[in-house]
Parts: C-alpha cells; sequence; structure tokens
C-alpha cells in the first residue's frame, strides 16, 4: 500500500431544507494513498460531491477532521485552504469552466501563474499529453466538448498534485468520449503517480477504477 | 514582473477589452459594451475636471501676469518721496529673482486724441535694470542724472512719448504716431503735447481703457521747462518703486514664495530707522487684486468640486460595470476560487482591473481635455467679449500639478469603487457556481 495522503476521520454534515436537516454525512471515514485510484458512487443526492467538495477544501465539514500527510487541513482558513488546494490537489469538474478569452495553453498555464511560475513549456508538455498538441492555441469555444475536458484534466495537473478529484467528469461526454478520459485518468494515476478520487454515477466506468467506493446513508462502503 | 504576473494583468485586460475574436458570446460583447461606455464616461469626466481647471488657470495666469507686469510682482508704494529716499529703500531689497525696478508716481489727467477726450490714470516711470543700478545713480537738484540728461534733452522741447492701453487708444481714436493732448491738475496749469509710441493689450478692460503712462525723465523735462515753479513745489519725485521678477513668478504657485520675499523685505525696512516717518505699504501682485484672484480660486473650487463629484458618479458607473462584468463571469470566478486563488489575490486583482479602467480612464481624459482645448481655441465656439477681457481667445493652461490631482483622483477613484466591488464578491459562496452549465 502506498503513503497515505489524505485521510478524513468522522465527516458530519447537514443541510436544512423546507425546515427538515437532512444528514448527508454521518461520520464517514476514508484514506486515499498514493495508489487509490477510487470511484466513489451513491445514489443521487447521496452527498458524494458534498463529499469530494469537503474533502478538496472547497466545503467545511460541521465534524471530523481531514489530514493530508497526518497535517491536520480541516481548521486552515479560507486563505491557507485556497494555496493548499493550488499547492497539492487537483480539480476536475463536470463543467470544465474554461476561461473563454484564453486559449488551451493560457488556460492550462492559469493555476502555475498562481504560484508565481511560468507554466508554458509545462503546459505544452501536458496537452501535448492529453493529445491536444494541435490544439494548444484553440479557444474553448473553438474545442469539443471531450477536449475541452483534456483541457480543464491537463489544467489540473499543471501543479503537479498529489490527489486528482474529479466530479461527473464524463457526465456530458458520449461513451467513446468518455472512455478516453478515463484512460487519461488512468495514465495519470499511473504514470504521474496521482491518487485519483472521481465522483461518477455511471456503474460501467466505475467498474474501470481499481477501487470502488460507495456512499449510503452518509457512510463510505468499500467493494 | 515575471512573466505570471504578466498574465493575470493580461486576462484582467482580456475581460475588460472584451476583444472580438477572443469569445464569440454576444452577451459578453454587451458586458464589454457596458464596461467601455462606463470608462468612456468616466474619461469624459475627468476631461471636464481637467479642462476646466485647465482655462481658470489659464485665466489665473493671465491676469497675474498682466497685474504683475503693470503693477510689479511687489509694489512698495509710500507718499511722495525723494529720489534719496527710495535709494535708501531699493538698497534694502533682499537678494533673489528680481528682474527688474521702477521707480514711478501717477496721477490723474484729461487726454485728448482725434476723437475725443477721457480721463485716464498718467503714470511715469523710470525702469533700471536692477536694484544696484538704481541706487549707484547720482542725481542733480532736477532729479536727472547724467545719463538722463544725455537720452532725455530733447524733450524739453518736443513731444513726449507715451504708450497708452489698447481699449483707451479705440476710445480717443489713437495709433501708434497719433499726436495727443494731456491735461494734468495740479501738475502744470497748461497742456502738454505726446506722441504715441506704443499701444498695450494688457488683457482686463479697467485697466486698458485707464492705462497710459511715460518716461518719467522726459515728463520732468519737459514739466520743468514749462512750468518749473509749480513742479518743484511737489512734495517728492515719485511715489514708491516696483519690483518685477521672472516671469514664472506670476503663477499663483509662487505666490506663497513671493509673500515671503515681500515680507523679508518689509521686516528689512521696518527695523530701519527711514520708515519711522513714512510707513510703506507692500504689496504683491496677488495681494494688489485679492478680491479678483480670490474669487477666481473660489469659482475654482466649487466648479472643481462639482466636477469632481461628477467624475465620482462616472466612477460609480465604472463600479456597476464592473459588478456585471464579474456578475457575467461568475463560473470562472467560481473555478479559479477553487483552484487556489486566495482571496486576498483576487481582491488585488479586481482593484487592478480598477487600476486598469483607472488609468485608461486617465490617459483618455488627458487626450480629450487637450483635444478640447484646442478645439476651443480654433474654432468660433468659445468666443469671450473681448471688450471685457482683451483676450482673443481662452487662455488654457495645464498646470502639471493640478493634472496630477486629477489623475490621482480618477486612478484613486476607480480603484476604491472596484475594491468595494471585490469585497462583495470574495465574500459570496462560490461553490454553487461550479455546480452548473455555462
Amino acid at each position: 500500500m502506498g503513503k497515505v495522503l489524505l485521510r478524513a476521520e468522522g465527516l458530519t454534515k447537514s443541510y436544512s431544507q423546507g425546515g427538515e436537516t437532512l444528514e448527508i454525512l454521518k461520520g464517514a471515514n476514508l484514506s486515499l494513498s498514493s495508489d487509490s485510484f477510487v470511484a466513489l458512487q451513491g445514489a443521487s443526492g447521496s452527498g458524494k460531491s458534498t463529499l469530494l467538495h469537503i474533502l478538496g477544501l472547497l466545503d467545511s465539514q460541521d465534524g471530523g477532521k481531514i489530514y493530508f500527510e497526518d497535517q491536520s487541513v480541516s481548521d486552515f482558513k479560507d486563505d491557507q485552504k485556497a494555496r493548499f488546494r493550488l499547492a497539492h490537489l487537483g480539480f476536475v469538474f463536470q463543467f470544465h469552466h474554461l476561461i473563454p478569452e484564453l486559449n488551451a495553453l493560457e488556460n492550462v498555464s492559469l493555476p502555475a501563474s498562481m504560484l508565481g511560475r511560468d507554466g508554458q513549456a509545462e503546459a505544452k508538455e501536458l496537452l501535448d499529453w492529453v493529445g491536444l498538441k494541435d490544439r494548444m492555441n484553440s479557444f474553448p469555444w473553438q474545442l469539443s466538448g471531450g477536449e475541452q475536458q483534456r483541457v480543464a484534466l491537463a489544467r489540473s495537473l499543471i501543479n503537479r498534485p498529489q490527489v486528482l478529484l474529479t466530479d461527473e467528469v464524463t457526465g456530458n461526454l458520449d461513451r467513446p468520449r468518455s472512455l478516453e478520459i478515463l484512460e487519461l485518468l488512468k495514465r495519470i494515476h499511473a504514470e504521474r503517480q496521482t491518487a485519483v478520487l472521481s465522483v461518477t454515477h455511471d456503474e460501467h466506468l466505475a467498474s474501470h477504477y481499481k477501487n470502488q467506493w460507495h456512499l449510503e446513508s452518509g457512510l463510505i462502503r468499500e467493494s | 514582473m515575471n512573466k505570471s504576473g504578466w498574465s493575470w494583468w493580461k486576462l484582467g485586460a482580456l475581460w475588460l477589452l472584451n476583444l472580438k475574436g477572443r469569445t464569440p458570446d454576444s452577451k459578453r460583447a454587451l458586458v464589454g459594451h457596458s464596461v467601455k461606455i462606463a470608462w468612456i464616461g468616466l474619461a469624459f469626466g475627468l476631461a471636464a475636471l481637467s479642462l476646466t481647471l485647465a482655462i481658470v488657470s489659464g485665466f489665473e495666469h493671465q491676469l497675474a501676469r498682466v497685474v504683475a507686469e503693470t503693477g510689479g510682482h511687489v509694489l512698495h508704494q509710500n507718499t511722495w518721496l525723494k529720489l534719496e529716499d527710495l535709494q535708501r529703500r531699493a538698497a534694502l531689497a533682499p537678494e533673489g529673482p528680481v528682474r527688474e525696478l521702477e521707480i514711478f508716481w501717477n496721477t490723474n489727467a484729461l487726454v485728448v486724441g482725434p476723437k475725443g477726450g477721457k480721463g485716464v490714470n498718467l503714470e511715469a516711470f523710470r525702469r533700471f535694470d536692477d536694484a544696484g543700478d538704481f541706487v549707484a545713480q547720482k542725481y542733480n537738484k532736477d532729479g536727472l542724472s547724467e545719463d538722463d540728461i544725455k537720452i532725455f534733452d530733447e524733450f524739453s522741447s518736443s513731444k513726449i512719448p507715451v504708450e497708452l492701453g489698447s481699449a483707451l487708444s479705440d476710445y480717443i481714436g489713437a495709433e501708434v504716431g497719433t499726436s495727443i493732448r494731456v491735461l494734468i491738475p495740479g501738475v502744470t496749469r497748461s497742456s502738454l503735447d505726446l506722441e504715441v509710441i506704443g499701444i498695450r493689450k494688457l488683457g482686463m478692460y479697467e485697466l486698458d481703457s485707464r492705462w497710459m503712462r511715460a518716461p518719467e525723465q522726459a515728463l520732468r523735462m519737459a514739466l520743468l521747462a514749462k512750468d518749473r515753479a509749480e513742479f518743484e513745489a511737489r512734495a517728492g519725485d515719485a511715489h514708491g518703486i516696483r519690483y518685477f521678477f521672472k516671469d514664472e513668478w506670476s503663477g499663483p504657485e509662487r505666490k506663497t514664495e513671493l509673500a515671503l520675499w515681500s515680507n523679508r523685505y518689509a521686516a528689512q525696512l521696518n527695523s530701519s530707522e527711514i520708515e519711522e516717518m513714512h510707513n510703506p505699504f507692500l504689496r504683491t501682485w496677488f495681494e494688489q487684486k485679492q478680491n479678483l484672484f480670490g474669487s477666481i480660486g473660489m469659482d475654482k473650487q466649487v466648479l472643481s468640486l462639482v466636477l469632481a463629484l461628477l467624475c465620482l458618479v462616472s466612477a460609480l458607473n465604472v463600479a456597476a460595470a464592473l459588478v456585471i462584468l464579474f456578475l457575467e463571469r461568475d463560473k470562472e470566478v467560481a473555478l479559479l476560487r477553487a483552484i487556489g486563488m486566495t482571496r486576498r489575490r483576487l481582491l488585488l486583482w479586481i482593484v487592478s482591473q480598477g487600476f486598469l479602467l483607472g488609468v485608461g480612464s486617465v490617459i483618455a481624459a488627458a487626450i480629450l481635455s487637450r483635444v478640447l482645448a484646442w478645439g476651443l481655441l480654433k474654432l468660433p465656439i468659445a468666443q469671450i467679449p473681448q471688450e471685457i477681457y482683451n483676450l482673443s481667445e481662452l487662455p488654457v493652461e495645464f498646470v502639471m500639478s493640478e493634472q496630477l490631482w486629477v489623475a490621482l483622483f480618477g486612478i484613486m477613484a476607480s480603484c476604491m469603487l472596484s475594491f468595494v466591488v471585490g469585497l462583495g464578491l470574495v465574500t459570496s459562496p462560490f461553490l454553487e457556481t461550479l455546480s452548473h452549465r455555462d
């Protein structure tokens, strides 16, 4: 087993809705190591995305702790969390949210510039790596849905994250494009030694992951 | 700035400019237009402020030059004094940027020209290169130096050269070379013949319509020749001294320094026993027309305040446009925050866009105000009553310090309002936005 990177203990989260309190997470525990390649599944509304956001420090939990390499990160202040995300985590969302005024190369190198680096050379390599060598100067609106998602993947890797969190990245793609993205995720995990946790509702895609976690009744069940 | 820093400036500029070819989104194009319109509004507001200040400053400088050139940068006036007394006072003048000085006396007179007569203020003057030149002069019992006698001897029997204000010359129908006649009650009982050798536009009607001056030595020789007993009955030779400084000392920005020079001079005079009997008054050009310059200053302040408020309204439009801009780009902003842009950085970035807009507006305003000034000078759209101001064109003068304040105001207003917009943006939740499609 690889080195434990991300660990959560006793995560709880609830929402108020129509005067009722919905308990989404009821003390969920999980551990993500460098060799993890996990598909997180669950029924619609079960809290998969909420859990992913909490793990990515985009949202806060009501209770429980999150550790990164044994350091508690859940008590970080907002700006600390932002710097942590930038340096250690990669995100890909269902909707790529590329910046339309920037071309593919500029979009990919943007997170690097947040760290004060000029990521142009690395961005070129990454775009080449995801198969978009010839589309570097294309603007997002000139790319297909699959190509846009690949640019988003390249962008998430520019700061060499140890953990990649993806949220329904294939939700808007057809089967062949979805499989292409899945292959890329596999390569990211294998070649870049990046832990991958993907939220997906697609059983077939989930079956290609090394591990499948299910979020049921606010708890994680591994299968 | 490293290359990564530039990419943020570039992204900010791209969002502000919304260049064609960078996005095909028509909604964004509309947002881009609203930013440009707000930007242009601020530029026009700042241009109006800049130009108004330039015009008022132009008037202020023009009038200051006229007052200083005719009344002296510092006027030292007494009751009648002998030439020796004036020399002792001039010797006390502090070192400084004095260009020339003149001693003078003036009196009411009646002048008659080809078209008619008019009551005027006749001034007799002697000009010297500096205080030392005046102090070193030796005068005979008639108050004339050897040089004076050589130069002005002919005027004891011929016409006295005289300069007239332009409005006065128009009124009496005199031109250069015209012979006119003057009667000086209390100085001579008979009239004197004069020849107009120059006509001056002083830029102020009340001065131009009564202004007339002649070399004191020529007038003295003529008056001595005509009626020696009456002339010698006067209590002294002159009323005072005018000190002329270099031109740049006429501007309002130098009036404090000039007042200091004047105060030093007053202190020297007061500490000297020669002033015990004759209290002088000293006035700088500003003090000579204090009411006029005071009202111009007040006009300038009130106009600046009104136009600054106008600029503030324009800056609010810029802030409103930025709100629309960021609302339209909420998903991109949410993504930037999700991947690790800190609140502080986001705030700085938004303020930097406000700064860019402010700088852009200031540059546009600087160009616009100069183009408008050119238009006002060249095109017949801003005629000013020449008979009052005696100016052929608007005296527009862009004063660097004032223009810098306008620029600073524009940039600060834009930055501060974008800061307020930014504060609202960085404290708003962003996660929800990421779950929605573009």
